[in-house]
């Protein structure tokens, strides 16, 4: 995991502005990990849920995967395209679904269909969700080229899928 | 015959010729094996059976076959969330028909922007129908080719319009070209085909079809296609054109275009003399006419040597089914089924539709041929074979409770409908929800309240919701059979479904709750409850300014829900009930009972309250019942008044009633 | 014509409509709400219009309402048919005939007022006592009325048929329904019928309900109004009995006169259409839109799916929708050398065309059209340039 550019440029090269020198780092790295980890608040307010809590490393251990395809396995074709369509799909959930899911979006593949489902909080009435479900399930189908199902769950308050605050 | 063989070779052995010994070992071995195949052939004939092709969905029709309906569960289209899971009618119809607003709006969007769609995912081979629809033709201009083309992507409006620059190019069609373009307008009436897959709205829509009405666009592409043809008509045009015109009621030009065909001297087909018959109901006037036109048409078809089909017979069970002479229509029918068993045709749902439609009409004598139809389907893996054959499970149920009023036969109809796929046979929502109102309400008119319940459990509310009307009679059922207990239940149910500003309903569920006072206190408090939770209902509508039509308080809803609350020991609702009539006498029509007014007065009494006793006299006397010196009386015995109280009486009553009393 | 009546006498009181429909002698009663007396109002149903006798008996309503007060002088056909109908019906408890009537639950029918005081005496249909209803033994020794009874000679007279049957047919009947008021069981109690119907009264009430289990109790305030054709009893216009299933005649459904218009075939080929029908076509595919339905499980789904294309159909196939490369052999994608039959044997051209060839071979996205028209492309683009390269090669 490489650590970002500031923390390598040394500070003599930082005050020469214009300096066409490259040197070499000669301070240490700090090798901090911040991949999935968010920062604590001052007033210990900001809610997580409890995907967010758990640091990556809790993946397989006590938190799952959010995307399920079989494009890790050997030999296995379309890795590349199977996460650039997961980024796509995510990106469109998070336009088109905006303010509504609490959760994460999991993505599982299926044969040939797509099944994307998540956690949705009741802001908007049943009617406009169905709505929203029937459009997404067609356009995405008519992006993937491929079936696509939406199968969302429901929760009244966007509190109740707080785990903890921090 | 090996043993001796064997014997043979044992001899053979002995004497030591080797020749001869060999030749009988082999003898010996082959007759051993031969008696061996003999008897492996008798005790087991192996029979290699022959593939059996399976198609793609076999294996799921499989599975699907196995799957049961979950009564706990709602239909499969909508989440399984309690959120997402709708109760009411007019909420199930709009998470579903929201659903496919959706997908159309998706559709639009891709036939709108279909560059869009091309980066991400490029199939190949394609899928049609995930692609927009901006079909890249191959052929372009006013050529044969692009006008088959276009029709071969399925735009009969599109390739009318090639069709037309064609013409005005000087290009000629032939004529099987020209069939094709003339085949897809007549059916789909010079318009778009229909998209099949929006499975919704065609679930909803079937509900409000127009029915008989003449929809045939005249001199619309179809009509004008035809007449372009001229002295070209083939055949194949005049029957597709009459087929049309049949199709959407255009039935004067129909049939004036059939007699030209035949003047002409073409070969009339099947399907167009199947045509002609299903109009003959508008061709003639008087019963007897339009029977002796229809008896014509079928002697041209044997003349010509046409073999009828299953559509020639409906057509003419439906003929005989619009007549209003009930025995012309009844002898007929009966004949014509006859002559489709000689003929050796099946009949189908359909036919026995219109056989049922023609006997057991309303204002005809009552008709238990449903009896005899159902003693031939009964135990039937049933598929659709006309179209009419969606209608019959709902008639038959009709005709059970309407005419017949016969459980056991609703029950035999039941079964039939839920043995197998034949579920698929009912039709759309309106035709189901129509066969499970005749269902319910035969059920209330003559089932205990076990037995409905039953069925309500079953089916209410994932597969039916019931109609208002339906409610009505579920409560007069528990009524009449005393089961109040369950009245909580139903009341839960209304609010579930949506009924609670439904007046007569209302009126009584209040009337059934507020007749005795039953033993079980429990329930009487629950009573208590409803009947204070639907005057909260009425009066949040009433005072609600955009609710256009209101439920309007009766004075025996008010005396029933006064009488209600007094037995579940509501004694203070109660008494604001009564102070509501009062303010309100201008908006209330009627007042409460007697009957009220008493157990009002024996309640005041109780709770030793005499202005309130005071009160009701007062109330009681202005509606002029003619208890209310009792009424009087009885407060004078047994609560002691204070003057001004005793002086209010007596301006009521007089003196004499109250003392009567004392002495 | 009396066993239905009886029958119907004795079965659910809903009926009531229909017993005095099949009955054909009505009459139209006021209901006098001041005194504690139920009276019954029952309503009067037009006869059908096909009997001309009938309508001798029509009663009007609005006459017979007047007759409350006045004694309108009608004909002795109406007299008879106020008799027939004016029924005094008893609620008896302990089943015998009491010879007083119970004041409580007498009903008493509104008749005209009687002319003379004789004819007066002799109003009621039956005086108590004289009959014993509970025990049917005695039926033939109740005294009827000699009015009555010449009553009844007329009307069988009048009416078509046997005389002598529709007598003794209406006499049973006017003594079953006697019998059948009287110490039968309470749930057919003909005056908890009457108690149940409809009662006019000054105040309106809207309510239209059912008689039911309240109507046993002797409730003075209980306003009820029949609801027919409600909810306990089918909707369907109550002027017909449901037939029974034991009684019903079955029907052949194949088994009348056929029409004979069509021959019957030798034998039952299969119909072979000579011409590809495209409404035949378009028919079988509304069909089976007609019974597709939003899916009712998963299975369903899937199956829909796979028919239109969109999930792949098992057993997975990588070649499906590439029908078309299937008939296309091996040898026409990777040996491609004699489409360099046109090309210079030598040179810098030949070479160049022979690493296209080899690469074509190896391609294995493009189909064979295609292969040959990317060398066919080079054919031309070198033909085209001749001049260039002879000069290049002279040259070089």
């Amino acid at each position: 995991m490489a650590a970002p550019m500031w923390l390598l440029v040394s500070r003599s090269a930082a005050s020469a502005i214009g300096n066409t020198h490259r040197r070499i780092a000669t301070t240490a790295a700090c090798c901090k990990v911040q991949a999935g980890r968010y920062k604590i608040t001052l007033k210990q307010n900001k809610p997580l849920t409890y995907e967010q809590a758990h640091p990556p490393f809790q993946i397989g251990v006590c938190k799952s995967w959010n995307s399920w395809n079989t494009s890790n396995l050997c030999d296995a074709p379309r890795a590349s395209d199977t996460l650039y369509e997961d980024m796509f799909i995510r990106k469109f959930m998070a336009g088109t679904w905006h303010g509504i899911f609490v959760s994460e979006v999991i993505i599982k593949r299926r044969h040939n269909a797509v099944y994307v489902s998540g956690v949705v909080q009741r802001r908007l009435h049943a009617r406009k969700l169905y709505f929203l479900v029937g459009y997404t399930e067609e356009i995405l189908a008519r992006f993937l080229k491929c079936i696509v199902k939406v199968e969302v769950q429901s929760v009244g308050d966007r509190r109740d899928v707080v785990f903890k605050y921090i | 015959m090996a043993a001796s063989m064997c014997s043979k070779l044992k001899l053979a052995c002995k004497w030591k010729k080797s020749k001869p010994s060999l030749h009988i070992l082999r003898l010996c071995t082959q007759h051993l094996c031969s008696a061996n195949e003999e008897v492996a052939e008798h005790s087991q004939e192996i029979v290699i059976p022959d593939r059996i092709e399976r198609g793609p969905t076999d294996i799921l029709r499989a599975l699907a076959s196995t799957v049961a309906r979950d009564q706990t569960a709602a239909h499969y289209k909508y989440h399984d969330d309690p959120f997402f899971i709708p109760t009411s009618n007019i909420a199930k119809r709009s998470y579903a028909l929201s659903k496919e607003s959706g997908r159309k709006a998706a559709h639009w969007i891709s036939n709108q922007y279909p560059e869009l769609f091309e980066g991400i995912n490029p199939a190949d081979p394609q899928i049609p129908v995930l692609m927009p629809d901006n079909p890249k033709y191959k052929h372009e201009g006013a050529t044969e080719e692009a006008v088959l083309e276009r029709l071969d992507y399925g735009k009969p409006l599109v390739a009318y319009q090639t069709y037309q620059d064609c013409l005005a190019a000087g290009v000629k069609l032939s004529a099987d070209a020209r069939d094709r373009l003339l085949a897809i307008l007549c059916y789909y009436n010079s318009q778009d085909p229909p998209l099949t897959e929006f499975i919704e709205e065609n679930w909803y829509k079937r509900a409000r079809e127009r029915g008989v009405r003449k929809s045939w666009k005249d001199q619309g592409p179809a009509d004008q296609l035809f007449q372009d043809m001229g002295d070209e008509r083939t055949c194949t045009s005049y029957k597709l054109i009459i087929r049309g015109m049949v199709k959407y009621y255009q039935v004067e030009k129909a049939y004036a275009l059939f007699r030209e065909m035949q003047d002409k001297g073409f070969e009339v087909d099947l399907s167009t003399y199947n045509a002609i018959l299903s109009i003959a109901n508008f061709l003639r006037e008087g019963n007897e006419q339009k029977l002796q036109l229809a008896k014509d048409l079928m002697l041209q078809m044997e003349t010509q040597d046409i073999r009828p089909d299953l559509t020639t017979i409906n057509a003419v069970l439906e003929l005989l089914s619009k007549f209003g002479n009930w025995k012309l229509a009844r002898g007929q029918s009966l004949s014509v089924l006859a002559e489709m068993k000689r003929l050796g045709i099946e009949p189908s749902l359909g036919s026995y539709y219109f056989v049922l439609m023609t006997w057991c009409k309303d204002k005809g004598p009552i008709s238990t041929i449903l009896h005899d139809i159902m003693k031939h389907i009964d135990n039937k893996d049933l598929t659709i074979r006309h179209l009419s054959d969606l209608n019959f499970f709902v008639a038959a149920m009709d005709v059970c409770h309407s005419h017949l009023c016969d459980m056991r036969l609703a029950y035999r109809v039941h079964r039939l409908v839920h043995r197998g796929n034949n579920i698929l046979l009912l039709g759309d929502s309106f035709k189901q929800s129509t066969y499970y109102m005749h269902f319910f309400r035969l059920l209330c008119a003559t089932e205990s309240v076990e037995k409905l319940f039953e069925y309500y459990e079953d089916l209410v509310p994932n597969v039916y919701t019931p109609e208002p009307s339906v409610m009505m009679d579920v409560i007069r059922n528990l009524d009449a059979n005393s089961a109040l207990e369950h009245l909580p239940r139903v009341w839960s149910d209304m609010i579930m479904f949506d009924m609670t500003q439904r007046e007569m309903l209302l009126t009584e569920l209040l009337h059934v709750m507020g007749r005795e006072k039953l033993d079980d206190t429990q329930l009487m408090e629950r009573f208590g409850f409803i009947a204070w939770d639907i005057k909260t209902r009425i009066d949040a509508k009433l005072s609600d300014r955009t609710y256009k039509s209101p439920t309007q308080w009766t004075g025996e809803m008010v005396g029933d829900v006064i009488v209600v609350c007094l037995r579940a020991a509501m004694f203070e609702q109660a008494w604001e009930m009564l102070e509501a009539l009062e303010r309100q006498e201008h908006n209330i029509l009627g007042f409460p009972s007697e009957r009220v007014m008493q157990e009002l007065v024996e309640a005041c009494i109780e709770h030793a309250d005499s202005r309130r006793a005071v009160k009701c006299i007062t109330v009681s006397s202005e509606i002029g019942y003619p208890e209310t010196p009792n009424f009087a009386r009885q407060v004078a015995c047994k609560l002691k008044l204070t003057d001004s109280e005793r002086a209010q009486m007596i301006d009521i009553v007089g003196s004499d009633a109250l003392e009567s009393a004392s002495v | 014509m009396s066993a239905p009546f009886t029958r119907c006498v004795l079965q659910s009181k809903f009926n009531l409509i229909d017993v005095i429909q099949a009955n054909r002698v009505f009459q139209a009663v006021v209901v006098n709400h001041t005194t504690r007396e139920r009276h019954v109002h029952a309503t009067t149903r037009a006869f059908s219009s096909k009997d001309g006798e009938d309508k001798k008996y029509s009663s009007d309503p609005s006459t017979n309402q007047e007759s409350k007060g006045k004694h309108d002088g009608k004909k002795s056909k109406s007299d008879l048919a106020d008799l027939l109908g004016s029924m005094k019906v008893t609620t008896n408890t302990d089943g015998t005939g009491a010879s007083e009537q119970k004041p409580s639950k007498k009903l008493k029918l509104a008749h005209p007022p009687p002319k003379t005081k004789a004819a007066r005496m002799e109003a009621g249909v039956f005086t108590e006592k004289k009959h014993e209803p509970s025990n049917l033994k005695d039926v033939k020794d109740w005294i009827l009325e000699p009015q009555l009874l010449s009553a009844v000679r007329k009307v069988a007279e009048s009416l078509p048929g046997d005389t002598q049957n529709t007598e003794s047919e209406l006499i049973t009947k006017l003594r079953d329904h006697s019998a059948a008021t009287a110490g039968a069981k309470s749930d057919v109690n003909l005056s908890s019928l009457f108690v149940g119907m409809k009662i006019d009264r000054e105040a309106p009430k809207r309510r239209s309900r059912q008689p039911s289990r309240d109507d046993v109790t002797d409730r003075p305030d209980a306003e009820r109004r029949p609801g027919f054709g409600r909810s306990l009893v089918p909707t369907r216009p109550t002027r017909k009995l449901y037939p029974k299933v034991e009684e019903r005649k079955e029907i052949d459904l194949f088994g009348a006169s056929p029409l004979n218009i069509f021959k019957v075939p030798e034998t039952p080929e299969e119909r072979v259409s000579e011409e590809w029908d495209i409404w035949e076509e378009y028919n079988n595919r509304a069909l089976k839109d007609a019974v597709t339905y939003s899916p009712a499980n998963a299975f369903v789904e899937q199956i829909q799916w796979t028919e239109c294309g969109k999930l792949w159909p098992f057993p997975i196939d990588n070649q499906i929708g590439l029908e078309e490369e299937e008939n296309v052999g091996f040898h026409e994608h990777v040996f491609l050398d004699h489409l360099l039959a046109d090309f210079p044997k030598r040179g810098p051209v030949r070479h160049f065309m022979e690493l296209v060839i080899n690469g074509l071979s190896k391609n294995p996205y493009m189909t064979v059209a295609e292969k040959r028209e990317h060398v066919d492309w080079f054919r031309r683009y070198f033909e085209a340039k001749e001049e260039v390269i002879h000069s290049a090669i002279e040259v070089a």
